[in-house]
């Protein structure tokens, strides 16, 4: 079974480095292997799953560099794995129309590796390569329109991203020279009998970088313009895995697990969570741009994760993971329902729309699963996952937290509904007369997305018994990882 | 398999086949809506049952009301089954119908709180599309949802307190008395997610909107009889099992008061409209002040008539809101001014609203009377321990006072007065269509007439206990009081129909004109209360929804909105200048 | 005492860079400045990251003259924008009295070379910070990325490829940067906000 995690990595980087060469020759070929490749990373993902022992981590070593698999980055494995799958199926069709579909399959598969890197890696060098290599190709891939609004935003987006990877290596180096080392595990060792001021001001680093990679108020800013001027499959990939495996897990690791949580930090968590939560969700209302309007809430549900880790309660914890595996769920097939919707009428101002649901009726009802799963509404996904969260919050008695999460909730509910009123709803305009259907790769991979959101919602004792509480345990293992994980490779 | 799980998922799964099966839909939701009646009917009958699987349960209330509710979705999907042939998504209008159905029997059978949350969240679902099923309805549809799903959602924090406090989910684990700010906040929590499904103030701005886009069977459907149903439903369960309600508590007073606020000013709300559907959309909102009147005394016998009051305020408002639809579907017309004279042409139709507005509007001996008296009785009782009673009284009275008023004009303007373009070629409706409202009649007078020997000892008794009537059919204070009330509704309709007593021909400018452009129509009636002088104010802010609390919210958000989107100016360097600003707090907090 | 000159150097050569008008001469001056990396580098005994960094000061020239030295400059300082200056500005000052604190945490007896790398990563963001012209910005983040290049060697890592993948980040940003000029007719930041609200 080891031996899946460096192929989880190599596949993607060997197929990035071929698949230039094979849609020279035959373009339907690199659309297959390129699905066929994520899929197997998918499959990689639950093979692991369906055999190796829970609450165990497994390593693997290579010239002294360690990759490691424990609940935590098993859970991201399995969302990246699924969110590239489709993603990787909807762009077949949808990334026609923008040409050099070579290069865009280069640069996400060494995304999705990076990724699976950043998430693999046991070293924090090893980890900060696979996220600049992650994050290098999310840069191009936001410009990959070559308009002004792509550069644009890729541009800002890439000052900010690199700010924040030189705070990362900042923290890095002076881990390295208070702890001596780069290892995750070696490190949770050390540190603990280092100086806390150092710690204090790497963590500080840490968090400002991870902050800003996973968007957090009020290092959102970047995010609504990258989000939304990136290729929406791109989108879907950004806001669904990238914030959270390069943000949201690479916080989680490192504060849990390598520093150690303190109140300072949970309360620093909880703050930033309910003030992005808020803000969020508040911007994305006065949105008429669709996937401007999905973009803000991505902000506003990454403050939804940091909450309820924040709150460091097993059932805290438990909710915030559980809602970081929905809302990749959710807002990457919300992203693609936008992609449809904009590939089909060319705009994505939501004035112009209307009726839509008799035209696109895929897309609408998608749209509709996906909308109400982010606002909360059982039996879809986000239900549970906020229920979590709302009950965490009382149970660690925060009741003003839970009260503005739930604020946060109704608001959220209500821009989507804006979104239904004014795309879906009404009477179609003469201009829109002769729209039809997404092309059917399109439509597959909307619907199965939505068939995981209301399956999710309908199975979830048994998500959270597999897939999430393996994560809690790895999570809640504090700094206990340290030992496990050596003990683990020996 | 179980009986409740089958009631639970069989309309659930038939719902999809609905979907798959437009042109079949209405066959299979009348066969399954018709074997969720009969199974509720043994479930009823079984007296407890349990299903551990889905953690459910039944006991005579919940599966009394469960079996109103499957009574209200068949009578609905008979009635449809003529009126709704034409609609787009018949279809999906069907599958609705049933998921609603589905729901309701998971909310009432729950167990726990969670299951209860999963299946009262999830009924906002068919709401939505329900009242946004023509396709025009975008704007009314959302402000539903939004108002019925944001309480779901604040539902969710009196939820976790009941967790934590008493450390299980199950309900009525144990009584938890209502004298902490904890306890508090969960009943207010959970009040709210009650009072916007049943419609109370000031979470009831959704149903006038609705009543604007929804078709009839989907206003007598939901917000009529299901969602009053459980709504009220859900009010009962908290106030009796979880957080018993003591009179002349302040939770006590504050139901009160919203109570008798929801009775008055929806009623005066309903007094100046114009549209048959959403005059009865405001009858809808002020009579659920009644129940909560009644249950808000915590008194045995108010929250008897409260819920009593619930059984009858179904039957008669769907009963009205289908005859609504019966004449939408002869004249095409909702216009109060555009009918008239249909109570010839619409005989049957004519003769089961008039009983249905009787029930409603408290006259003996139908349903409503004496739920009604039940409630005053409530409130005389009261009056022994509180000096608030006569406020309380005065409100249901005129309010009872007010509903007469409307309805005498509504039926004057509707089916009595000379035919208009709209009317004249007006026929009665098919049987299908009037066959429902003629069950939903007689169910008023058998309502009235057996109140005791039928639905208080098989359906309201069972959650309140049995309840010695002091002074029934005695001529008591309480039915003084009643037909006190009523005789004041008549005087405000003959106090509104000043002029017009003796009938010449139109004659105006030398030649005669046509008869239409004078007749009166009744819609005008109340005009005279609109001009008074504090009044007059209180409609006109009304009229720009000052008091709506969707739009409050809604305004204020918006505005919080503009002012964070000026923050975000496309600056690099102001971006840049909030991420540092962040990353020196952050640090200052670490290593401080 | 070889390290600290090498720093100062370095520091000498990163401030003339930020400041020049000529985008020609900060482009070599940054080359210095890599150079001086290296050079640190290769002494400290990190002989991977200080080849890789040697090499990346030659790529770094060949693309900044590609890409952004033809774009011509906008006239410094536009007016109105106090919030980000204030906020810069005490995050200067707060970050040197932190850096001081850190370095001697880190390093009691010799901790000027850390704090003058502090001072390299600082005047790199005073460049993003304070300059409007995105050569200055992308200037600055090549400061910042050598800067931290000689903070990780200092604090003892030895091994590491981290300067090549700056070096590919500075290609790629550099290759943006004049794309977008190129698409806006401008190289002035703050005429580059289509995107907002």
């Amino acid at each position: 079974m080891r031996i899946l995690l460096p192929l989880l990595i190599a596949l993607p980087v060997v197929w990035a480095a071929l698949a230039a060469v094979v849609y020279r020759f035959n373009r339907r070929a690199a659309d297959l292997i390129t699905a066929l490749v994520t899929l197997i990373t998918c499959g990689f993902a639950i093979a692991l799953y369906l055999f190796h022992p829970l609450n165990y981590p497994i390593v693997f070593r290579l010239f002294g560099i360690s990759l490691v698999l424990d609940g935590l980055s098993h859970l991201l494995i399995l969302t990246a794995g699924i969110v590239a799958l489709f993603v990787a199926i909807y762009s077949i069709s949808y990334m026609e129309k923008y040409g050099r579909k070579d290069l865009f399959y280069v640069l996400f598969m060494l995304m999705l590796a990076g990724i699976y890197g950043v998430v693999l890696s046991g070293d924090l060098i090893v980890m900060f390569i696979f996220l600049e290599m992650a994050a290098l190709s999310a840069y191009a891939l936001v410009a990959f329109g070559l308009e002004s609004q792509p550069l644009e935003a890729s541009f800002k987006y890439f000052i900010m991203g690199e700010a924040a990877s030189a705070f990362i290596l900042i923290a890095i180096g002076l881990v390295h020279a208070a702890a001596g080392t780069f290892d995750l595990a070696e490190a949770a060792l050390r540190l603990q009998m280092t100086a806390p001021f150092i710690k204090a001001v790497a963590l500080g680093l840490f968090l400002t970088g991870f902050g800003m990679k996973s968007a957090l108020f009020p290092l959102h800013a970047w995010l609504p313009d990258a989000h939304t001027a990136a290729p929406s499959p791109i989108s879907a990939m950004l806001s669904g895995v990238l914030i959270k495996a390069l943000g949201i897990y690479a916080i989680v690791r490192v504060l849990f697990n390598v520093f150690g949580m303190t109140s300072q930090i949970s309360s620093i968590l909880m703050i930033l969570g309910i003030i992005s939560i808020l803000v969020g969700v508040l911007l994305a209302l006065g949105q008429w741009d669709f996937k401007r309007l999905l973009a803000y809430h991505s902000v506003s549900q990454i403050g939804y994760i940091a909450l309820g880790v924040g709150l460091a309660t097993p059932l805290g914890i438990m909710g915030g993971l559980y809602h970081l595996f929905n809302h990749a769920i959710f807002k990457s097939l919300l992203f693609l329902n936008a992609g449809s919707v904009e590939s089909q009428i060319g705009t994505r101002d939501l004035k112009e729309m209307g009726g839509l649901s008799r035209k696109m009726p895929v897309t609408s009802a998608t749209s509709l699963v996906a909308s109400l799963s982010i606002a909360g509404i059982p039996p879809f996904n986000g239900f549970w996952s906020k229920l979590f969260i709302i009950l965490a919050c009382v149970q660690a008695g925060k009741i003003w937290l839970a009260l503005f999460a739930v604020i946060g909730s109704i608001l959220t509910l209500a821009s989507f509904l804006k979104v239904q009123r004014y795309a879906f709803f009404g009477q179609a305009k003469e201009t829109l007369s002769e729209i039809k259907e997404s092309p059917v790769p399109m439509t597959i991979a909307m619907v199965s997305l939505a068939l995981i959101c209301l399956a999710i919602g309908l199975l979830s004792p048994f998500v959270i018994n597999y897939l999430i509480n393996p994560a809690v345990g790895a999570v809640a293992n504090g700094v206990g990882y340290g030992r496990i994980v050596l003990g683990a490779s020996k | 398999m179980n009986l409740l799980n089958i009631a639970l998922i069989l309309p659930i799964i038939t719902a999809l086949i609905c979907f798959a099966f437009r042109n079949a839909a209405k066959w299979i939701a009348l066969i399954v809506s018709a074997i969720v009646l009969i199974f509720s009917v043994f479930i009823f009958l079984s007296g407890h049952m349990i299903s551990p699987w889905l953690m459910l349960y039944s006991a005579p209330f919940n599966s009394g009301i469960f079996m109103a509710a499957a009574f209200f979705t068949f009578i609905v999907v008979l009635f449809s089954q003529k009126s709704a042939e034409g609609m787009e998504r018949i279809g999906e209008y069907y599958g609705y119908l049933l998921i609603t159905i589905g729901a309701a029997a998971g909310v009432l059978f729950a167990t726990d709180f969670m299951t209860l949350l999963f299946f009262w969240g999830m009924l906002g679902i068919p709401l939505y599309l329900l009242v946004g099923i023509k396709g025009n309805g975008g704007a009314a549809a959302k402000k539903t949802l939004i108002m019925v799903g944001g309480s779901d959602a604040l539902m969710m924090i009196g939820i976790a307190l009941i967790w934590v406090i008493n450390g299980s989910l199950m309900i009525g684990a144990a009584r938890l008395p209502l004298n902490n700010s904890f306890t508090i906040i969960a009943y207010l929590s959970l009040l709210a997610g009650a009072f916007a499904k049943a419609g109370v103030m000031p979470l009831h701005s959704w149903i006038p909107d609705a009543s604007e886009v929804a078709p009839s069977e989907v206003m007598a459907f939901l917000p009529a009889s299901l969602d009053k149903l459980l709504g009220i439903y859900l009010l009962a369960r908290i106030s009796i099992d979880v957080f018993p309600v003591m009179p002349n508590s302040m939770i006590s007073i504050l139901l009160m008061a919203i109570g008798s606020i929801t009775i008055l000013a929806a009623v005066m709300g309903a007094l100046v409209q114009h549209d048959f559907k959403k005059l009865l959309s405001f009858h809808a909102i002020s009579q659920v002040g009644y129940m909560v009147l009644g249950i808000g005394t915590g008194l045995p016998i108010g929250i008897a008539g409260g819920l009593f009051h619930m059984f009858n305020n179904a039957v008669y408002k769907s009963c009205l809101f289908l005859c609504q639809g019966s004449v939408a579907q002869a004249t095409g017309e909702t216009k109060i001014e555009k009918l008239g004279g249909l109570a010839a042409a619409m005989p049957v139709t004519f003769y089961v609203f008039l009983i249905a507005a009787f029930s409603i509007s408290g006259i003996p001996p139908f349903n409503g009377f004496v739920s009604k008296w039940m409630i005053f009785q409530s409130l005389i009782e009261l009056s022994k321990t509180s000096p608030l009673w006569i406020i309380w009284l005065a409100a249901a009275m005129f309010g009872s006072a007010f509903t007469l008023a409307s309805f005498v004009k509504l039926i004057h303007s509707v089916f009595l007065g000379s035919p208009t373009v709209a009317t004249n070629k007006a026929r009665e409706v098919n049987w299908q269509m009037w066959l429902p409202t003629v069950l939903l009649a007689l169910l008023c007078v058998v309502f009235g007439v057996f109140a005791f020997s039928l639905p208080l000892k098989y359906l309201v008794f069972p959650a309140t206990g049995w309840i010695l009537m002091p002074g029934w059919w005695e001529p008591g204070l309480a039915t003084g009081l009643l037909l006190l009330g009523l005789a004041a509704g008549a005087l405000i309709y003959l106090a509104g129909r000043t002029g017009g007593v003796s009938v010449k021909p139109p004659y105006i400018g030398g030649e005669l004109i046509e008869e239409s452009a004078t007749r009166v129509t009744g819609a005008e009636f109340y005009n005279t209360i609109r001009e008074m002088p504090v009044i007059k104010h209180i409609y006109s802010a009304a009229e720009a929804r000052f008091f709506d609390i969707y739009e409050i919210l809604s305004g204020f958000s918006r505005g919080m909105s503009d002012i964070l989107s000026w923050f975000h100016n496309g600056l690099l360097h102001t971006y840049l200048a909030w991420m540092l600003l962040g990353g020196i707090v952050i640090i200052w907090v670490l290593i401080r | 005492m070889i390290t600290i000159i090498l720093f100062l150097i370095m520091i000498a050569a990163a401030v003339y860079a930020v400041e020049t008008g000529e985008f020609r001469n900060a482009v070599y001056s940054l080359a210095l400045l890599g150079l001086g990396v290296s050079v640190y580098q290769l002494t400290a005994g990190a002989f991977l990251p200080g080849a890789l960094q040697l090499i990346s000061v030659f790529v770094l020239i060949y693309v900044l003259n590609r890409t952004l030295l033809p774009k011509a400059s906008p006239r410094e300082f536009a007016e109105g924008e106090y919030f980000s200056r204030a906020v810069f500005l005490i995050f200067m000052i707060l970050s040197v009295i932190l850096a001081c604190g850190v370095s001697d945490a880190i390093a009691p007896n010799s901790y000027s070379p850390y704090l003058l790398s502090f001072v390299l990563i600082l005047t790199g963001f005073f460049s993003v910070a304070f300059k409007k012209d995105i050569k200055k910005i992308v200037a600055g983040i090549v400061i910042i990325e050598y800067a931290v290049e000689a903070f990780l060697t200092l604090s003892g890592e030895r091994q590491g490829i981290t300067p090549l993948i700056g070096i590919l980040a500075i290609v790629l940003l550099a290759v943006i940067a004049a794309r977008l000029s190129d698409r806006l007719g401008t190289t002035d930041v703050t005429k580059i906000r289509e995107l907002r609200g």
